[in-house]
């Protein structure tokens, strides 16, 4: 039996990167004169903070390292997409990655120099992935890396074919694990009680009813055949879309086409939604906390609710970040709930009961990781003062740690798309079962969120929506 | 080959209908054109993920939480 599997390793990877960017950022600011900010007010406070983060040549290093290698934006010239120091950041990254995951497949017994030739070819389909993604018009419809990674890596091998060396590094269940690790660490449970009660009964209550619903119509009313599938699209829709589908599929172990499936109809409603939901919010004066409540609970793309909330106004804005923002906490309890409904009744078979050594042997490791990367740094973020929380936490150590897990996820979805083939693909949408479940979720989901956003923000916490 | 190099040109050709679609669509289409405004003005990014990634969530979060609560306990604290 190998000691190092793909989630042990991509803990341990997680954290190791968790670790760098604790040491990097957080021991320069706790280390520093204490008595020289506890007396500040906190804008003072938190403006020395910031200069300390600054001030750190290897903090700055790091942060530009990982933000520098990827292509700016462009409207028309793609090479205007490169600075000077891109090609420096970009080397020292991929260097970085490939020493990291070269390691990360020695453990697990695989050739680290296989890995390491065929890695350069997913980075290049990476960069070409954020190149596009960049671009003034893809960007402005939400046309994201994700997309791209996956069209991409499709189109070059279904059309030209990918040389074997390239198979080694095509690591997709590694980057994503080592990913959603990362993600834990975003995860802050403090942000729940942000907007309050009213927040909770809108993000966590109608949205675990839309999932089981969802799931519910899929199974017994559209009878899809894949429950990974059905689970993968319902938690997309109904929760924050791509990084919800991500975390779902890893949990129940979903295939490659599904989780593909499950991302192209998020992307595609999203783009839709993000545009069409504000206009029709204008077109009957819907008041600005309800429409910027039913958005956040709505829209799947945490950048499309922000886009489509600033729309409508600034309280609109700051209603709906903060609701996505307390459902995108939901993802944790989503990624454990379904590990453990999938290892205790979905794998098991019907009516058989499992015991617990065989449930320890099929629970997906990883979410161990994202869970305790989560729990760690709510824990931080809330026992360290706020200035340190938001100039040292947020704007430091999670920053950088959202920067990585992003190219982690690109890489994941250019291998992926790299490693598929369209037919198989096509297969996943015979019928037109995901589609009619994803259309028939939704319009639960906007119905659901805007009673209970009415409900709630209206006439059970009218004080709270004046206070907005 | 050659066949491949036909499918490049017209994927690349594909992209860049794609591009002036929108191009043209945020020009044309008023809620497109206002919304395609509201995205370069502010420096959004719509396919962002997760709310870490934009600062205008964290930005909007901690808005909401001072209209509710006030100043946070820190402030309270320095002002005492």
């Amino acid at each position: 039996m190998k000691t190092w599997t793909e989630d042990t390793t991509a803990i341990l990877l997680g954290f190791v990167i968790i670790l760098l960017a604790l040491v990097v950022f957080i021991v320069p600011a706790l280390s520093a004169n204490q008595s020289s900010v506890s007396n500040l007010e906190l804008p003072s406070e938190q403006m020395l903070l910031a200069a300390q983060v600054d001030d750190n040549a290897l903090a700055t290093f790091l942060r530009d390292t990982v933000s520098g290698a990827k292509p700016g934006r462009w409207a028309l010239n793609p090479l205007s997409a490169f600075s000077a120091d891109f090609l420096i950041a970009a080397i020292l990254f991929f260097l970085t990655l490939a020493v990291l995951f070269g390691a990360g497949c020695w453990l697990m017994q695989r050739s680290p120099g296989d890995f390491l030739k065929g890695f350069t070819g997913i980075f290049l389909v990476g960069l070409l992935a954020y190149l596009l993604a960049n671009q003034t018009e893809f960007r402005s419809m939400g046309l994201g890396y994700a997309l791209w990674a996956i069209v991409l890596g499709l189109f070059i091998s279904n059309v030209f074919g990918i040389p074997e060396f390239v198979r080694a590094a095509l690591q997709s269940e590694l980057y994503i694990k080592t990913g959603l690790v990362l993600l834990g660490a975003e995860v802050l449970f403090g942000k729940i009680l942000a907007i309050g009660l009213p927040g909770i009964f809108v993000a966590w209550i109608v949205t675990p009813v839309v999932l089981i619903t969802t799931y519910w119509f899929g199974q017994n009313i559209l009878k899809i055949s894949s429950k990974t599938l059905n689970i993968t699209i319902s938690a997309d829709m109904s929760v924050c879309g791509v990084s919800a589908a991500i975390a779902t599929a890893a949990a129940c172990r979903a295939s490659k086409e599904e989780l593909t499936t499950a991302v192209g109809l998020s992307m595609v409603f999203t783009s839709s939604m993000m545009v069409a939901l504000p206009a029709f919010i204008n077109a009957v004066g819907m008041p600005e906390v309800l429409g910027g409540a039913w958005i956040g609970g709505t829209v799947d793309a945490t950048g499309a609710v922000v886009a489509a909330g600033a729309f409508l106004g600034d309280t609109a804005l700051n209603v709906a970040a903060t609701i996505k923002m307390i459902q995108n906490i939901l993802i944790g309890v989503l990624a454990f709930g379904v590990a453990i409904y999938w290892t205790t009744k979905v794998e098991a078979g019907q009516g058989r009961t499992v015991d617990a050594t065989e449930i320890w042997h099929r629970f997906p490791k990883f979410v161990l990781g994202f869970i305790g990367a989560s729990l760690l740094f709510s824990g931080l973020h809330a026992i360290v003062s706020e200035a340190m929380a938001i100039e040292v936490i947020e704007n430091g150590v999670l920053d950088f740690t959202s920067d990585m897990r992003g190219w982690l996820f690109c890489l994941a979805f250019a291998s992926i798309g790299l490693s598929t083939n369209f037919r198989e693909l096509s297969a996943q949408f015979h019928g037109g079962k995901p589609l009619i479940l994803y259309v028939c979720g939704q319009l639960l989901n906007l119905c659901l969120t805007l009673l209970m956003a009415w409900i709630m923000f209206y006439k059970v916490f009218p004080d709270i929506t004046n206070s907005l | 080959m050659t066949l491949k190099f036909i499918k490049l040109g017209l994927f690349l050709l594909a992209l860049t209908a794609l591009q002036q679609l929108i191009a043209v669509a945020n020009h044309q289409v008023g809620q497109l054109h206002e919304q395609s405004l509201v995205i370069s003005n502010n420096n959004l990014d719509p396919s962002a993920l997760f709310y870490m990634e934009i600062d205008m969530a964290l930005v909007a979060e901690k808005s909401v939480r001072k209209a509710l609560h006030g100043p946070g306990p820190d402030q309270r604290q320095a002002r005492h």
